[in-house]
């Protein structure tokens, strides 16, 4: 059971812009990845959305397997800007997981 | 008999019929029964192109009867009856043999014992055709009057129309103060008009047209008369009561809210609301959004409640409409609160999103202002604890079903339109009421507004639930239809009515009781008492005909002769 | 104050742009109500995409049931008058409210008075197009009936300008016609066809200069078809068979008599089309034998005379005389012999370079003469007709002399051209003759033919037509180098011919080789159909244009275009319609019945990607209602439908949703993303897709993929108001101004708009939609009359 907050967005937030507000969890980016990964990128940001962020520092191998190819962005209905928002992502691990 | 010239004409109907019966043989059969000169097949009698060609057969061949044997007379009586006219015959002289409803589709796995039973229903249209005399429409002339029962947006506006068509319009109005719902709405979707002011321009407009007559506390008491002159008592106040003449009347008594059970969502709890109530919130004060004496800063839409409901034991007789309108009111409110305070944290927790058309435009807003979707499954839906925190309980079916907690200040239950309770008016103007509860139309896909009680038209969410500008629409819609009808200044009646032996009636009263209609009326004939009926309100239904112990009754079209006929043919056929 | 009664001035109280279901709905209404209603409609029928469907949601009425009793019911309605096939042109709103309303009937080229549908004309027709109405999915004759219940059932031929080779032959020739008559095996008819524009088939096979060959697209890919020598196919295959033509002179005879000078190619050329009508015709030529250039100016080798020859018995079998040796000097005499009229194909004579001897008569010396001179013959008549600096005779634009009685072309009318110029000019001026004769005016624009097909619409069209692979140019194998050289004047086999004129385009749809004018029992067709241009006076204007569907090729991540199993929503509901085109639900790889169908939801829609964000409204509803109908036609198949949202908002529309669930329809959350094609079974379909239901990314294969497109708004009114624009909304769609009070309300007063023209909508929504549009229109013209202030 998680509750439901902002605070990790807000958090992020710090790191760079994050916006996935547009995203109408259609699956279409996580459909065409490359990797194949079943969180990424979909999921992955209704994590951060939902504020579950334990759930973001299990996957963090996931985050950092993007290859930014924009195979997901260019084809998103919703127009979120995804590599922007994992390259936030990556930073806020950067800050608060790997201390760099 | 012999002397006929009747015209068969069969039809595939495209596959519905000719999949299931075998229209050759049906065609083949019927060739060389008497009366019969012509007997043809058709893929769709009812389109243009055949009709062409069956009222050229009518003039060449020069027949005297039409027997088209396809779909249900309810929805192409009026077609061939008018092609039957074009084509110089007398309208009534053409008889429809329903073999699809009442053949084809009723049995589909018998292919032989549908072709025989279609071929016996076409022999008793045959042997009826060959006794349907020449008959004339009863025109009545109509009133260029109309009257609306329920003063909401729906009957305010017809109002408004169709006065500018130069019908005058008696609108009606039970509550005291007229305006509906909209009345009470704050700014609405999607131009952002505010209801009372809207309702305020509308009734000025009403008070200023001379055409229209509002009542407020009014209410129909009684309906007589027939389609183009209807006499309706109404009773204004405590206890006066007027009675108007009007040619057609429209239904715009609107919808309810659906009023969820005190467990439903832990409604008992006064931070659990409706939408209507938030909504009502919203209205009040600027800035921080205050209820119940406290602010509110999270709030948690519940979607779908009370609609698409199943059948379940706690819900035996379920909603089980969508009610339309609520996905994209939700996601307004959201957007107003949004605007208003923009720290306010919002959760929705939804079955379908259903912003159809241009109201996407609204979810994609809401989304960009900051509320948060959640999905849930019909078979899981979300709790709501009312102990300590509101808080309520979801599993999101977009994280694969993991459950999530949402602290709230307001629980918003996002509830449907649900039928407005009104027995008496039903009981009074007869309508019908479909399986959902709301009033039901003639078709839903193309004739919306119209009933099956003539001169009755329904608008608006009485008929099923719909937006402000979807009302409207159809508001006009059944001033197009009320306009189409009363402009003319005539309508024409069917001629199937009942018809009495005066030489053999010896006014016993029993046909009068029987009479739902009170078609019929005591006269004098030859020195004699006799029954007369009264066209114009004879529905020809025949519950007078067999109560009569004279057999001095029968209903034109539907003689005892020519139902013996028909059976008699039917069952020679069958006996086959 | 306007007057009272301003309808009194007006043709029609209101028009209503398009008749499908908005526009039939609104004209109904208004036609109850008493008001006059002109319904145009730019299709041949009017119905519009309703006609097309198969079942409706939710009710599964037959579409075809629901809509034909409409469309009879507008055709015959008493204050209702429809034109289809006919295009406004601009809409003015004049001061007094009132609007003048410029349109034009588009020329079906078949006379509908005369046409009694009987589809025969469809049947003989020999090109083939793909089906619009069928949306591509198989081909319908250019000289066709729409569909079975079109309103009115009238055939049209629907021709995209004349082909370019039609277009640019001098000649008048139709080598389109008479390509697709070889195409067709019928190659007696290719020849007669050629016949009714000149005699000289055999001559031109061999002496054209091919102009058609040049204009024609195909050479904008491998090479032009090879019109010439097909030309040559005919004619030799026919001369063979027939030595001499089986006709002879016309049996009904007109009492005008016609002198032709000179037997060349124009001379032979009017000859032929006067005596075809009757007349009689003499052809006086001044040297040994007939024909002129053809005869005298063109080697046997480029042209055998045996050729020429049975050119010119096509002519004399009619009864034209041609007396050689016989020189006319006088244009008045011809007159006094009891001529008529008179045509001078007097052509050019050709002067030699000359030898001159030198000063010492050693050497001879050609002299730098400009080649080989032609001067026109024209010297004779210089006193009696009017002639040109240079020699040429003066004509004016029917061809007609300074003489009215004495026509004139070819050579010696436009100096030294080509035997084709010459017979197009003998062909003109046979017309005009023939209209002196009669007394009735001379009018050039008579002769004027359809204007040129646009020629990049066709390649870009055939691009398009991905799935056409283009035929090789016709190549003769294991021949020796010597008789590869004379391959280019080898004529063709049957079989090398039909192949070449399998390679045509059809540029201009329609070919013109005239088998439907054969075959029509009432004499309907009529080429010379021209458009008709209307003025009208209308009070109010509603525009119903409808909607567009989205082209599904602009997600080519869905393979449309590129894998034929892929197909569209439409396609699947007409393979589903009572007027299907195939007996069965098939896929168009291999005709095998499908038993494993995707629907992929929210194609083009809710995506701005594609620049359409909005929400198509109706797919998730026609998709469920397809599923339904597949289930009952092919009762083992399995079904799934991926979707993001089920939007099933209606009356009735969640019970249908919930049907289709319990039919056993297998509703996936989970959009899309991509379409392959299966490495394993051929034609079968990958889709891959993240099922949201269970967090997972999948593949699954289907052997048939529908992909349920959006609507988008048809803009086509948006230019038709003179003067001003009416307003758009961001998507496009005409603008309500007060969508909540005022619906059809738009920016233009008096101007309404109805049903999907205004947005996206399903048909219970347009039919309400279009009952307000009506009430609002009337309540216009009501003004108008000022009876209502």
């Amino acid at each position: 059971m998680n509750k439901a907050t902002t605070k990790l967005l807000t958090e992020l937030r710090k790191d760079g812009d994050f916006n996935a507000t547009a995203c109408i969890n259609c699956g279409t980016c996580t459909g065409l990845c490359p990797h194949g990964l079943d969180i990424l990128p979909r999921e992955l940001f209704r994590y951060v959305i939902l504020g579950l962020e334990d759930k973001v520092e299990a996957n963090i191998e996931t985050i950092y397997s993007c290859l930014l190819c924009k195979m997901c962005e260019a084809n998103c209905p919703g127009d979120v800007n995804i590599t922007a928002n994992i390259r936030t992502l990556r930073n806020y691990i950067n800050r608060k997981h790997f201390k760099i | 008999m012999l002397n006929r010239r009747i015209g068969v004409f069969i039809c595939h109907c495209g596959g519905n019929i000719s999949d299931y019966v075998d229209v050759e043989e049906v065609r083949k059969s019927v060739e060389n029964s008497p009366g019969v000169v012509l007997s043809k097949k058709h893929m769709f009698t009812c389109s243009d192109a055949a009709q062409t060609e069956m009222m050229k057969d009518v003039l060449d061949e020069k027949l005297d009867g039409l027997v088209i044997a396809s779909c249900s007379p309810k929805l192409h009586l009026h077609t061939f009856r008018s092609m039957s006219e074009r084509a110089g015959l007398n309208p009534y002289r053409y008889v429809q043999v329903n073999i699809r409803e009442q053949c084809s589709w009723a049995h589909t796995d018998n292919m032989r014992g549908a072709t025989k039973k279609a071929i016996a229903l076409v022999e008793a249209g045959i042997a009826k055709s060959c006794l349907m005399p020449s008959l004339s429409t009863i025109r009545v002339e109509t009133v260029p009057k109309a009257l609306i029962i329920g003063a909401g947006i729906a009957g305010l506006r017809s109002a408004l129309s169709l006065a500018r068509l130069g019908i005058h319009a008696y609108l009606i109005e039970r509550e005291e103060q007229p305006g509906g719902w909209v009345g009470n709405l704050g700014e609405l979707f999607p131009q952002g008009k505010k209801g009372p002011s809207l309702i305020d321009s509308l009734l000025e407009q009403v008070r200023r047209e001379e055409g229209i007559t509002l009542f407020t506390g009014t209410e129909l008491l009684e309906k007589s008369g027939n389609i183009g002159n209807f006499t309706v008592k109404l009773k204004t106040g405590q206890s006066d009561t007027i009675s108007l003449n009007v040619g057609a009347i429209i239904v715009t008594t609107g919808f309810d809210t659906y009023a969820p059970q005190k467990t439903e969502y832990g409604f008992n709890d006064t931070n659990v609301i409706t939408l209507a109530e938030y909504e009502r919130c919203l209205q009040e004060g600027t800035g921080e959004i205050q209820y119940n004496g406290h602010t509110v800063k999270r709030v948690a839409y519940i979607y779908c409640v009370g609609s698409r409901q199943k059948t379940s034991e706690s819900c035996p007789s379920p909603n089980t409409q969508c009610s339309r309108y609520c996905c994209t009111s939700a996601i307004h409110a959201a957007i107003l609160t949004h605007k208003r305070d923009a720290t306010v944290g919002q959760y929705h927790l939804y079955r379908d999103i259903r912003t159809y058309g241009k109201y996407e435009l609204l979810y994609d807003e809401a989304l960009n202002l900051g509320s948060i979707f959640l999905r849930f499954d019909a078979a899981t839906p979300p709790t709501v604890h009312t102990d300590g925190q509101l808080r309520v309980n979801v599993h999101d079916t977009l994280t694969r079903g993991e459950e999530i907690e949402i602290d709230a200040d307001l629980v918003v239950l996002v509830t449907g339109m649900v039928p407005r309770e009104n027995k008496k008016l039903v009981n009074i103007l007869k309508l019908p009421i479909g399986k959902d509860g709301f009033f039901n139309e003639i078709h839903p896909k193309l004739r919306p507004v119209e009933t099956v009680i003539d001169g009755v038209f329904i608008a608006g969410t009485c008929q099923s639930p719909k937006t402000i500008s979807e009302s409207v629409a159809s508001a006009l819609s059944a001033v197009s239809k009320t306009a189409g009808l009363l402009k003319r200044g005539y309508v024409e009646l069917e001629p199937l009515v009942a018809m009495v032996d005066a030489d053999r009636c010896v006014w016993c009263d029993e046909c009068t009781k029987a009479c739902p209609y009170g078609a019929i009326q005591k006269v004098e004939h030859n020195g004699k008492e006799v029954a007369e009926i009264i066209p114009v309100l004879c529905k020809g239904e025949g519950a007078c005909v067999p109560v009569c112990p004279k057999d001095a009754l029968d209903v034109e079209g539907y003689t005892d002769h020519q139902i013996t006929a028909m059976i008699d043919a039917f069952s020679k056929e069958m006996a086959k | 104050m306007l007057p009272t009664d301003i309808s009194q001035e007006l043709d029609y109280d209101i028009c209503i742009v398009g008749a499908g279901i908005a526009g039939m709905e609104s004209a109904l209404n208004l036609g109850d109500m008493g008001y006059r209603v002109l319904l145009v409609e730019k299709e041949a029928s009017i119905g519009g995409k309703m006609i097309l469907l198969s079942k409706v949601f939710p009710t599964l009425d037959c579409a075809s049931c629901i809509s034909t009793p409409k469309m009879a019911s507008a055709a015959h309605h008493p204050n209702v008058t429809i034109m289809v096939y006919s295009e406004i042109d601009e809409i003015e709103r004049k001061e007094n409210g009132t609007f003048g309303v410029q349109m034009h009937q588009k020329p079906t080229y078949v006379d509908p008075n005369a046409c009694i549908g009987c589809g025969q004309c469809e049947t003989a027709c020999t090109v083939a197009i793909p089906d619009e109405f069928n949306f591509n999915l198989d081909a319908r004759r250019v000289a066709h009936i729409p569909f079975p219940q079109a309103v009115p059932k009238k055939a049209i031929l629907q021709r995209n300008g004349q082909s370019p080779c039609n277009h640019t032959c001098p000649a008048g020739v139709k080598p389109h016609g008479y390509t697709s008559l070889v195409r067709a095996g019928l190659h007696d008819a290719a020849f007669e066809l050629h016949l009714e524009t000149t005699p000289l088939i055999g001559s031109l096979s061999r002496a054209c200069y091919a102009p058609c060959e040049k204009e024609c697209t195909r050479g904008e890919f491998e090479g032009s078809v090879q019109i010439r020598a097909i030309k040559r196919f005919i004619a030799d295959r026919y001369y063979e068979l027939n030595s001499e033509p089986n006709y002879g002179p016309v049996k009904e005879r007109k009492d005008k008599r016609i002198a032709i000078v000179g037997a060349g190619p124009a001379g032979l050329n009017a000859a032929f089309q006067l005596a075809r009508k009757g007349y009689d015709v003499t052809i006086f030529e001044a040297e040994e034998k007939a024909g002129g250039t053809m005869q005298y100016g063109i080697p046997d080798v480029r042209l055998p005379k045996d050729v020429l020859e049975r050119d010119i018995k096509n002519v004399t079998a009619l009864g034209v005389s041609i007396r050689t040796n016989t020189k006319v000097e006088s244009l008045e005499k011809l007159k006094q012999d009891g001529f008529d009229a008179v045509f001078l194909g007097l052509g050019c004579s050709r002067t030699r370079s000359k030898r001159e001897e030198s000063a010492d008569g050693t050497t001879s010396v050609k002299t730098k003469a400009p080649g080989r001179v032609r001067s026109p013959n024209t010297t004779p008549f210089a006193d009696e007709i009017k002639l040109a600096a240079n020699g040429v005779i003066e004509i004016n634009k029917t061809l007609q002399t300074s003489l009215p009685y004495v026509f004139a072309g070819g050579d010696a009318v436009t100096g030294p051209l080509t035997i084709t110029a010459a017979i197009g000019q003998g062909n003109q001026a046979a017309y005009f003759i023939e209209q002196f004769l009669q007394g009735h005016p001379l009018n050039a624009a008579d002769l004027k033919e359809l204007e040129c097909t646009d020629k990049l619409a066709v390649i870009a069209r055939e691009a398009r037509l991905s799935t056409r692979k283009p035929t090789k140019l016709l190549k003769r194998e294991n021949v020796s180098k010597e008789e590869g050289r004379k391959a280019a004047k080898l004529p063709l086999t049957e079989e090398e011919a039909r192949y070449s004129a399998n390679r045509c385009l059809d540029c201009g749809n329609c070919s013109e080789c005239h088998q439907c004018v054969s075959v029509c029992p009432s004499n309907a067709i009529d080429f010379s159909m021209q458009p008709i241009h209307h003025q009208i006076k209308v009070g109010s204007v509603i525009i119903a244009t409808g909607f567009e569907l989205f082209d599904a090729h602009r997600k080519p991540t869905f393979g449309f275009g590129k894998y034929p199993n892929v197909v569209t929503a439409m396609q699947m509901d007409r393979l589903l319609s009572p007027t299907r085109p195939f007996n069965s639900v098939l896929r168009p790889s291999d005709g095998k019945e499908p038993d494993n169908i995707a629907f992929v939801l929210c194609v083009g829609s809710r995506d701005s990607q594609v620049d359409h964000r909005l929400c198509s409204r109706v797919c998730c509803m026609y998709t469920a209602k397809q599923a339904q109908l597949i289930m009952g036609s092919l009762p083992l198949a399995d079904v799934t439908i991926y979707y993001i949202d089920i939007r099933a908002f209606g009356k009735g529309y969640d019970e249908f949703y919930e049907q289709a669930k319990g039919m056993g329809v297998d509703f996936v959350h989970g959009k899309v993303a991509d379409i392959t094609e299966s490495s394993e079974d051929e034609g079968n379909l990958v889709v891959r897709f993240e099922n949201l239901t269970e967090g997972k990314i999948e593949k699954r294969e289907h052997d048939l993929v529908v992909l349920s497109v959006g609507l988008l708004p048809n803009t086509s009114a948006q230019g038709m108001f003179r003067g001003t624009s009416i307003e758009a909304d961001n998507f496009r769609y005409i603008k309500e101004m007060d969508e909540d009070m005022e619906p059809g309300v738009t920016s233009i007063d008096g101007v309404f708009v109805a049903g999907a023209a205004n947005a996206a909508r399903d048909i219970p929504d347009t039919i309400l939609h279009s009952g307000a549009a009506a009430v609002q229109a009337a309540a216009y013209i009501e003004n108008l009359k000022g009876l209502v202030c």
